[in-house]
């Protein structure tokens, strides 16, 4: 302010006239009341005063003694003095002429105490000022975490870091394909099945990209349309035929995306053929503990009954059974667990009360590839199986019969079954052969012969279907003779 | 001889247990056989003609038509 006072032109003409302080009194008062300074002081070069809020004062000597720096060096400063009004924090800057001379010194002072109330004000007033923002930055800190929390249902950050990962390492390690989209349709997560089965390389970006360039036909656009889930549905994926589950994404009624999710389905084909497999070895060998735990009880009865000679023929007639049993599958089967096989279906049928005949000429000469056990007794479990139903549900059913006949002579190994149940029939002998088909009700059925089916077509054969002497029903399955683990040998002896 | 005779329905495949089945019950005082039954439906068919006489079932667990639990 004394800097402002010194620049003014009214006070620095005012020192060449004849009575300065007549031009400088008003205006250093107008500027005293108008700022609320204590007083402004303008003296000349000897620091006689030209102006004083006390006029009595003008032209007296100014006190403080500290007017030197500014008349003498020039300078101006702030400083701390006592004067004629009492002490002060004054500002002090010399008065210059237009040639650059010092002509005066120009002092305004405010009252310490006055200062130090407007510091105090000043200060009280920052102080709140700063406690609110503490406030107001601890409460907008509260609602932003508040807020964020609930966008991210309540997680602190180190759980959101732990899903994130859990939920990739679970993605990548499934054995189903992943596949989601937000609502424009645009791909949001695929891992690595998707696209094994989609036959991306890793490379390819998916992200971002519209599902419908990427797999046209997912649905999953039409399930963001309608919103309804879809499950079990079958389709191509590449060159990959997939059951796929596709769901919406709802988030308080809204659709915000959705999931497919796929499975190959011919693993899911091995998977229930192998179940299907496990079940019927399990009902052979209950079959056979069944017919065993019958004979000792038919023996011990007839003991019990002192029906000894009964017995003992039982016990002859039972060994010679399973003698011929034995002695035939030994010459005639040179694998053991197909012979395992048709033992436990031979005690099924009894089981059953169907005859169950294995035509003498039959004969396999070669042990089995383990592939080939495998083969062999799905296909001959299989078509024994659904012949033994047959029989007992067709017109003969008091008297029904099964036929077997095996051989490997030539090129390929040959399997007949035949039954004398209704036989199939004509509308029925293209589709018999299709997965899900069957004459049977209830749960997994259809799987059987579309399995012998397969395994003939994979091992260089066929199955197909005739019509059998017995009246029902016989199916030829022809396989290829690779599934022999070696050459043709002579049968093992008996 | 007891004056109560209790029925006794057989219902098994096995001919031979079957007999057996049969002789002993036939040896025990004041039981006689209603029935003999080699499969479910013929079972059915001999408790709806006998179902006054029959108190007791003597059943086998496998039949060839229907599993013994659950024609009970």
């Amino acid at each position: 302010m004394a800097k402002t006072v010194a620049g003014m032109p009214q006070i620095v003409n005012a020192f060449s006239s004849p009575d300065p302080s007549a031009i400088i009194q008003p205006l250093a008062e107008r500027v005293r009341q108008e700022t609320g300074a204590r007083y402004v002081v303008v003296g000349n070069a000897q620091s006689i005063r030209y102006s004083h809020p006390v006029p009595e004062r003008i032209g007296q000597p100014m006190v403080g003694g500290d007017n030197d720096q500014a008349l003498i060096y020039g300078q101006s400063y702030v400083s701390e003095a006592t004067g004629t009004l009492g002490t002060a924090m004054r500002g002090k800057t010399p008065v210059w002429d237009e040639e650059g001379n010092i002509i005066g010194v120009v002092s305004v002072g405010f009252m310490l105490d006055r200062v130090d109330m407007d510091v105090a004000r000043y200060t009280s007033l920052g102080w709140a000022l700063v406690a609110l923002m503490i406030v107001l930055g601890f409460a907008g800190a509260y609602w932003l975490s508040q807020h964020l929390k609930k966008i991210i249902l309540g997680l602190e950050p180190y759980e959101i870091a732990r899903l994130a990962m859990e939920k990739e390492a679970i993605l990548q390690s499934i054995h189903e394909g992943i596949l989601a989209v937000n609502q424009d349709g645009h791909i949001t997560l695929v891992n690595q099945q998707a696209r094994r089965f989609l036959e991306l390389p890793d490379e390819h970006v998916l992200l971002g990209q519209p599902i419908r360039e990427v797999v046209p036909n997912s649905r999953l656009l039409e399930v963001l349309k309608h919103g309804e889930q879809e499950f079990d549905q079958e389709m191509w994926l590449g060159d990959h035929p997939v059951v796929v589950n596709r769901v919406p994404i709802l988030h308080e009624g809204e659709i915000e995306g959705a999931v497919a999710t796929f499975r190959s389905r011919r693993e899911i084909i091995d998977l229930s053929q192998a179940l299907t497999q496990a079940s019927r070895d399990v009902d052979m060998l209950r079959a056979q503990a069944h017919e065993f735990s019958n004979k000792l009880y038919t023996i011990s009865g007839l003991l019990q009954l002192q029906r000894i000679d009964e017995a003992l023929a039982l016990i002859h007639q039972e060994t010679e059974r399973a003698q011929a049993q034995m002695s035939f599958l030994m010459r005639h089967v040179a694998d053991a667990v197909l012979s395992g096989t048709l033992l436990g279906k031979l005690t099924r049928a009894r089981e059953l009360g169907v005859t169950l005949e294995i035509d003498e000429q039959s004969s396999l000469s070669c042990p089995l590839t383990p592939t080939g056990q495998e083969v062999m007794m799905s296909v001959v479990g299989n078509l024994l199986d659904n012949a033994c139903h047959a029989a007992l549900n067709g017109p003969h059913g008091d008297q029904p019969t099964v036929r077997l006949f095996f051989t490997d002579l030539g090129e390929q190994l040959l399997i007949e079954v035949e039954d004398n149940g209704a036989g199939v029939p004509a509308e029925h002998a293209e589709s018999i052969f299709a997965e899900g088909f069957s004459t049977k009700t209830g749960k997994h059925r259809g799987i059987g012969l579309a399995l012998v089916a397969r395994l003939c077509r994979q091992h260089g054969g066929a199955v197909t279907l005739e019509e059998s002497e017995l009246g029902g029903a016989c199916f030829i399955a022809v396989l290829d003779r690779s599934l022999c683990a070696e050459a043709a040998t002579e049968p093992a002896p008996s | 001889m007891s004056a109560t005779q209790y029925g006794i329905l057989v219902v098994e495949d096995d001919f031979r247990i079957a007999d057996i089945h049969r002789a002993f019950i036939e040896q025990g005082d004041g039981f006689y056989v209603v029935g003999m039954a080699r499969n479910g439906s013929e079972a059915k068919a001999l408790m709806a003609q006998h179902a006054a006489d029959i108190q007791l079932i003597l059943l086998d667990a496998y039949l060839p038509d229907v599993e013994g639990l659950e024609l009970l």
